[in-house]
């Protein structure tokens, strides 16, 4: 591999640990993904020739990295499995005690076209940020890395309707914040109060 | 314990903790025709399954943010 693709390859990783560090809320063990990723990448620069975006392709290597790190980090309690205080009222607060509503959910538009706005995955990513460390460890082995139930209560040794819970929290949560940060700005069609 | 009303009618609270775990499990028969109904007459819940389907749409989508660093070091040179 040249000087100037390793080059290339270095000046991504502040945002690569950034990234990791979404995932794991953990500074080290986000840095030694991101090395092992960025090894990976070294190591088989063919692979890399072939693909169709360098940042499809160290995305899939993120994803590897991540899932290793999170089954041993478990095992060796590097990572936090404590419960999130302060969780109980968000699902409570949508609702009035009759069970209904207490707001209309907004339409939010053509789900393609906002899936094309670079913009929209940057507030994703802040919104991502604000969840408490187990929820969001939860919802991005569910969501991103696209593990089922079983097998996150099997790494983080938790109960299925535990897991259920906590990612309708973190739904509820990152539904609030993509409406006040991205939505509530966009031209679109709003629901009939 | 649930507070979601389990009565003729489903209730906002249920449909919307359907819609969620929905995403995670095969729901029941009976829980997919409660939520069908429910939808039928319900704007919010509707809305909120879509929102929550455009949620997963774009989880599933997100890449690292590599591309905007390597444009800006080559903006630089």
């Amino acid at each position: 591999m040249s000087t100037e693709h390793h080059k290339e390859l270095e000046s991504m990783r502040p945002a690569l640990v950034r990234f990791a560090i979404l995932h794991l809320r953990n500074e080290t063990l986000a840095e030694d993904v991101v090395q092992d990723a960025l090894i990976a990448v070294l190591e088989k620069p063919d692979r890399f020739a072939g693909q169709s975006s360098l940042r499809t392709y160290v995305t899939g290597i993120m994803k590897h990295k991540i899932i290793d790190v999170l089954r041993s980090a478990h095992r060796e309690r590097q990572i936090e499995t404590q419960d999130d205080q302060s969780e109980d009222d968000v699902i409570d607060a949508l609702f009035r005690a009759d069970g209904h509503t207490a707001q209309m959910a907004n339409r939010w538009g053509d789900p393609d076209g906002t899936l094309e706005q670079k913009d929209f995955f940057r507030v994703m990513e802040i919104c991502l940020e604000k969840l408490p460390a187990k929820t969001a460890r939860i919802f991005m082995m569910r969501e991103w890395l696209e593990l089922d139930t079983e097998e996150i209560c099997k790494e983080l040794g938790c109960t299925t309707s535990n897991v259920w819970v906590m990612l309708y929290r973190a739904r509820i949560r990152l539904r609030e914040c993509l409406e006040l940060n991205w939505f509530a700005h966009q031209p679109i069609v709003r629901a009939r109060e | 314990m649930k507070k979601d009303a389990k009565g003729l009618m489903p209730s906002c609270r249920e449909v919307h903790r359907l819609v969620s775990e929905g995403q995670d499990r095969n729901l029941s028969f009976v829980e997919k025709v409660r939520m069908k109904m429910h939808f039928l007459m319900c704007e919010a819940c509707t809305n909120f399954q879509q929102q929550m389907a455009l949620l997963r749409r774009a989880m599933r989508k997100m890449e690292v943010p590599v591309d905007d660093v390597v444009g800006r070091d080559k903006d630089r040179n």
